[in-house]
């Protein structure tokens, strides 16, 4: 007795190799049991990239389209076994030519047990098989393939008769049987998406009673399955890549049974999400990291923009930073580089002390960061840009997460209006201040440290695919204050009873996106904002800084061939500055250890408009193959210092192969001094631009489809740098100290090498490394020093994988050279103020131990019935290195001892997502 | 879509267990080549999956390498563990340990422990397991020039053992009791106080097992 062989199929890639047979591994199987029919991993992922296959994805012109079965033939059952009863499979290696014909097959998994002729009767069952032929591309090719069949032994032979080929037969329940209806809907566990176009079977009964029926969920995940015979019926769905749902309804007579189902999927990937929107890369480096896979790098305590310190070219920050204190970028000071969110400048991208940054991983799409040689769509600085990119919102349900760790708590909603409109807000507190509020009761002082928040809101309109609006607005705010029980000594003259600092600044952005067809775009973008900045050191000094900051920008891209797009847009911004100070002469890079003198503090009181007007235009010109030219230029206007700036910027990049991508640049880049260095009486009004000019050229290398090398050489000077001086002016008929002048010169040397495993399922992972050396030269000095931040090596290993269950485990290895300090060369006694006072070596002399550290990082995600819960384990300092970051001395400056960073902490936070 | 009869054979199939291949054979290969996800690979089910919450009591021998005043040398007592995580794959458990000791003898040599890690176990058979992890500790005792002083850390700590797995509830079945012998080591290194301890004991664990949907079972059970 024959038995028609079902079978199932699955397969791993291989393409054609300089025209030798294909060898690929399909595994076409009859009837078994899920473990014997089910791929491993290993068989159904794609195999190795060493072995030459691509991913049909990249590369879809050269995709391999497996062999399709067009004449199924079915094996004669053993007679003998037939007798007995006896199952048995067989697995044979097939080959099939070019034309869909059964070459050769052999047995390659004989059947158990032996000797019933199952493995003859496969055989010539195999070789009667036709197929459509697999084809890569459009092209027809011979391959290679596992092919099982199934011998299930017939123990209802009349009832097979029947129903044999009648798989696609429509439902016809018998007429006179009494019927009912079950309805139901499939969702997705944990984030509630319908599933959409799953087979749902139910099925029950032996021999002649055997009955099923199928169908499939609809996009809302529903399905209905009509006219079902009353009584108990077991229900299968079984998707890919998710856990099987198995249960049995009862479905009662001329009667509905709702049911609602939500099914597991194996893993909750929340990078399986991702979008890989392809740019044209303007710039010779540039990295930009999605935020989902940002927020997993141990470090960062899932804050996505603290990213950032690990990409190349960022030296590594260390203690406290105040207001300000941005990363430094390629030997550039933290307010050379800019941080834009949507191309909009906002004053700061982290809190207090760079542990979290200003805005919520729930709105950020990716980050952007370019060290160096930036588009001319860019300016306004002359170190590196990091551009935020907001979500394009638009989300399917109603959903968003609530996140609890060491430092605050944060909450995130997005909601779908209709389908062309879409909201979302967040927001964040922070409880450090109650904290460490708690932790130095005893001490008497009482703190608010650091205590930050910070509020968004967004919405998006689509009327059509060419038109979207989208509005963003968020409010950040930062406060630190503490009150001495008993006022302490800021310097030999002063004691203050009180110490503090704020800034708080919001952003309101409306963006008008306008994309008619695939030649043209225009963006709109206007913004309107308001920066504070306060701090008081007792009533001695103090400053009281309000920004009001307007920026319109619209940007156009249109391309006339493939071979030329044009590129360009104006960018205008008003600042009305004004600020309230007390201020000493503060301490700039380079000072070595100064100290301030609150006693010499001066009142000043400013308060101007200013405007900055730019235009830029660029061209992307393919002149050749591979080869892509971006000349560009960027003319800004600066108010303030009542100058123009010219930038002409060049980028060129030519692949000579797939793999190989050569680049280089060159380009003028120019920025305003700091409004503190252009304040009267403590700065000079009449600064003038900072310059600069920034050398690039290196290139990419693909040895592998998920893994890309990255050789970047730099080279910067930097002209018109502000610099102390101890010159004196006449203004107003007086003589007055002219405090800074644009006499300072710098230059930095580098190069940056990373390498970067793409996410695959599992891993994902980059080497950034960077050796560099940054120098200045102050006013009137005649040889260069280093620069503060100079770091010779910074070496960043980032590493995650994904384990089953929703673990992963990622970790982050840092090594970089020892901080600079000045060194104390001698002492003096003061009698008056009764202590010594140092007396600096040379500037930055000095250096303490390398740092190195290992931070490891642990998530684990549950999967609830309408939402999930992600726990994470942050370790920092993991073997607790003692990392010196500093060095302090004693009261008479005999003793010194490093001032230690942090030792190993753990950290946990949860995260609620709905 | 409207509902469609599928063939005895089918339902045979899947009333035999067979319903992976049995829904495969209808996928149409070129979805399949598309790249969609692999089938999941069900588990049989075993007493050591799911959940895992394990207490444990240990005797604890414990010494300090103290660079201002000399070694302690060991001293004994008891501490207990405790440990909860998850059976990541059948050869690997992951979660997090605490545990806490102390020693007694001299007032001068005995020492207080306690660490928080991130544990691991991993299986070398169906019953022995070794164990990793770290994270951080606390280790302490008494100044033995002012007992009245504490001297000690706060650092890593490394943790590695030996142990094997006795099943107290039924084998076949998913989750369970399990009681297991467990002998570890642990090493909190220090350039001024570094601390070394044995502990040795029992553990107690419940094991929460899978979710149906993740075993692979009888058919009966499987619909259940």
């Amino acid at each position: 007795m024959t038995r028609a062989p079902r079978w199932s199929c699955c397969w791993c890639w291989s393409r054609p190799f300089r025209g030798l047979p294909v060898v690929a591994g399909l595994l076409v199987s009859g009837l078994a049991r899920p473990a014997l029919a089910q791929p491993s991993a290993e068989e159904a992922e794609p195999p190795p990239p060493d072995s030459g296959a691509p991913d049909p994805t990249a590369q879809p012109d050269h995709a391999l389209t497996p062999p399709k079965l067009v004449h199924d033939v079915q094996p004669r059952y053993p007679e003998a076994a037939q007798k007995e009863g006896l199952a048995a499979s067989v697995v044979l290696e097939i080959d099939i030519d070019a034309l869909g014909r059964v070459e050769n097959a052999r047995v390659v998994e004989p059947a158990t047990p032996s000797g019933y002729g199952f493995d003859e009767a496969a055989l010539e069952a195999a070789r009667l098989l036709e197929f459509e032929p697999a084809r890569e591309g459009s092209d027809a090719v011979p391959v290679r393939i596992n092919y099982r069949f199934r011998f299930v032994p017939d123990v209802r032979p009349r009832a097979l008769h029947k129903t044999v080929n009648a798989s696609a037969t429509s439902a016809e329940p018998k007429a006179t049987a009494p019927t009912g209806q079950l309805w139901g809907t499939l969702r997705e566990r944990g984030t509630r998406l319908p599933l959409s176009g799953v087979k749902v079977t139910v099925f029950r009964g032996e021999g002649t009673d055997a009955e099923g029926y199928e169908t499939e969920t609809d996009a809302e995940g529903r399905f209905r399955l009509e006219a079902l015979g009353v009584g108990s019926w077991r229900l299968l769905a079984d998707p890919d890549g998710y856990y099987p749902l198995r249960t049995t309804e009862k479905v009662a007579k001329d009667s509905r049974t709702d049911v609602s189902y939500s099914i597991e999927r194996s893993s909750y990937n929340p990078y399986d999400v991702l979008v890989d929107v392809k740019r044209i890369r303007r710039e010779v480096s540039q990295t930009r990291i999605d935020a989902r896979q940002a927020e997993r790098i141990p470090g960062t305590f899932g804050d996505v923009l603290a990213v950032v310190q690990n990409f190349p070219g960022v030296a590594r920050t260390f203690g406290f930073q105040p207001v300000g204190g941005g990363p430094v970028i390629r030997g550039s000071a933290p307010e050379d580089s800019r941080v834009y969110v949507n191309n909009i400048d906002v004053p700061l991208l982290y809190h207090f002390g760079n542990l979290r940054s200003v805005l919520p991983v729930g709105m950020i799409e990716s980050v952007g960061f370019y060290p160096g040689n930036f588009s001319a769509e860019y300016g306004r600085a002359t170190g590196g840009i990091i551009d935020v990119k907001l979500k394009d919102l638009k989300p399917l349900k109603f959903g968003g997460y609530a996140d609890v760790n060491l430092f605050d708590s944060s909450l995130f909603l997005e909601l779908p209006i209709t389908d062309e409109l879409a909201i979302a807000v967040g927001g964040r507190r922070s409880y450090i201040d109650l904290v460490l509020g708690a932790a130095l009761a005893d001490t008497g002082d009482t703190i608010t440290a650091p205590r930050y928040y910070d509020v968004q809101a967004m919405a998006s309109y689509r009327p059509s695919p060419a038109h979207q609006l989208q509005t963003f607005f968020f409010l950040s705010d930062d406060v630190f204050k503490i009150l001495f029980e008993d006022p302490v000594a800021a310097d030999a003259e002063t004691l203050i009873s009180d110490f503090g600092f704020g800034v708080n600044f919001y952003r309101a952005i409306a963006e008008y996106k306008y994309v008619p067809d695939d030649k043209f775009e225009s963006e709109l973008k206007l913004s309107f904002g308001r920066d504070l900045q306060d701090f008081n050191a007792g009533l001695q000094a103090f400053t009281h800084t309000r920004l009001y900051q307007g920026q319109v920008r619209e940007t156009a891209r249109y391309e006339l061939s493939g071979a030329l797009a044009l590129r360009g847009g104006v960018d205008y911004l008003f600042q009305k500055y004004r600020q309230q100070a007390r201020l000493p002469e503060l301490p700039q890079e380079g000072d070595g250890n100064a100290e301030v003198d609150l006693s010499a503090a001066v009142l000043t009181n400013t308060s101007e408009t200013y405007h900055s007007s730019a235009g830029f235009a660029e061209l992307e010109l393919r002149p050749w193959s591979g080869g892509l030219l971006l000349p560009g230029v960027r003319a800004d206007h600066f108010s303030r210092t009542s100058e123009w700036a010219v930038s002409p910027r060049f980028t060129v990049r030519q692949k000579p192969n797939d793999q190989w991508t050569l680049k280089g640049a060159v380009g003028l880049f120019a920025q305003e001094p700091p409004f503190s260095d252009t304040a009267a009486q403590i700065g000079n009004p009449d600064l003038g631009l900072e310059r600069a000019v920034h050398y690039s050229a290196g290139f990419e290398y693909q040895p592998l489809p998920h893994l890309n090398l990255d050789v970047t050489g730099f080279y910067k000077t930097l002209h018109d740098l502000v610099s102390r001086t101890d010159q004196v002016v006449s203004r107003d008929g007086e003589a007055q100290p002219l405090n800074f002048n644009n006499g300072g010169e710098g230059r930095v040397i580098g190069l940056e090498l990373s390498a970067r495993h793409e996410l695959t399922d599992k891993f994902f992972g980059w080497v950034a490394y960077t050796l560099s050396r940054a120098e200045r030269r102050d006013d009137g000095a005649a040889s260069y020093r280093l620069f503060d931040f100079d770091q010779t090596h910074i070496l960043t290993l980032i590493g995650s994988y994904r384990l089953p269950r929703n673990w992963e485990i990622s970790s982050r290895f840092r090594y970089v050279t020892g901080n600079l300090y000045t060194p104390i060369t001698g002492t003096v006694y003061d009698a008056d103020a009764d202590q010594y006072q140092g007396i600096d070596g040379p500037v930055n002399s000095g250096r303490v131990g390398a740092f190195h550290q290992l931070d490891v990082r642990i998530d684990k995600r549950w999967v609830f019935e309408k939402w999930m819960l992600n726990a994470y384990l942050d370790i920092q300092n993991v073997y607790n290195r003692a990392n010196a970051d500093g060095v302090q001395y004693n009261y008479d400056f005999s003793e010194s001892e490093s001032q230690q960073g942090l030792p190993i902490i753990p950290v946990i936070g949860l995260r609620g997502e709905f | 879509m409207p509902s469609v009869k599928i063939s005895s054979a089918l339902v045979l199939a899947l009333t035999a267990g067979w319903e992976t291949t049995a829904l495969a054979q209808q996928s149409p290969a070129e979805e399949k080549a598309a790249g969609a996800k692999p089938r999941l690979a069900l588990e049989m089910p075993k007493p050591t999956q799911g959940h895992y919450l394990a207490l444990g009591l240990h005797t604890l021998g414990a010494m300090a390498f103290d660079d201002g005043r000399g070694t302690r040398p060991p001293t004994f007592g008891t501490g207990f563990s405790l440990r909860l995580g998850e059976a990541v794959t059948s050869w690997l458990d992951l979660g997090l340990a605490f545990a806490l000791g102390s020693t007694s003898g001299k007032e001068e040599d005995s020492l207080s422990l306690g660490r928080f890690t991130v544990h691991s176990q991993w299986y070398v058979s169906d019953r022995w397991f070794i164990q990793a992890g770290f994270g951080a500790t606390n280790g302490q005792g008494a100044d033995p020039e002012d007992l009245e002083l504490n001297r000690g850390r706060y650092g890593d700590v490394y943790v590695a053992g030996l142990g094997a797995n006795l099943y107290l509830s039924d084998g076949s079945r998913s989750g369970g009791w399990v009681l297991s012998p467990v002998l570890c080591i642990e090493v909190g290194p220090d350039s001024d106080f570094t601390t070394a301890a044995a502990w040795l004991g029992l553990e107690v664990s419940w094991w929460s097992g899978l979710a149906r949907d993740k075993l692979e079972l009888p058919i009966d059970e499987a619909y259940e």
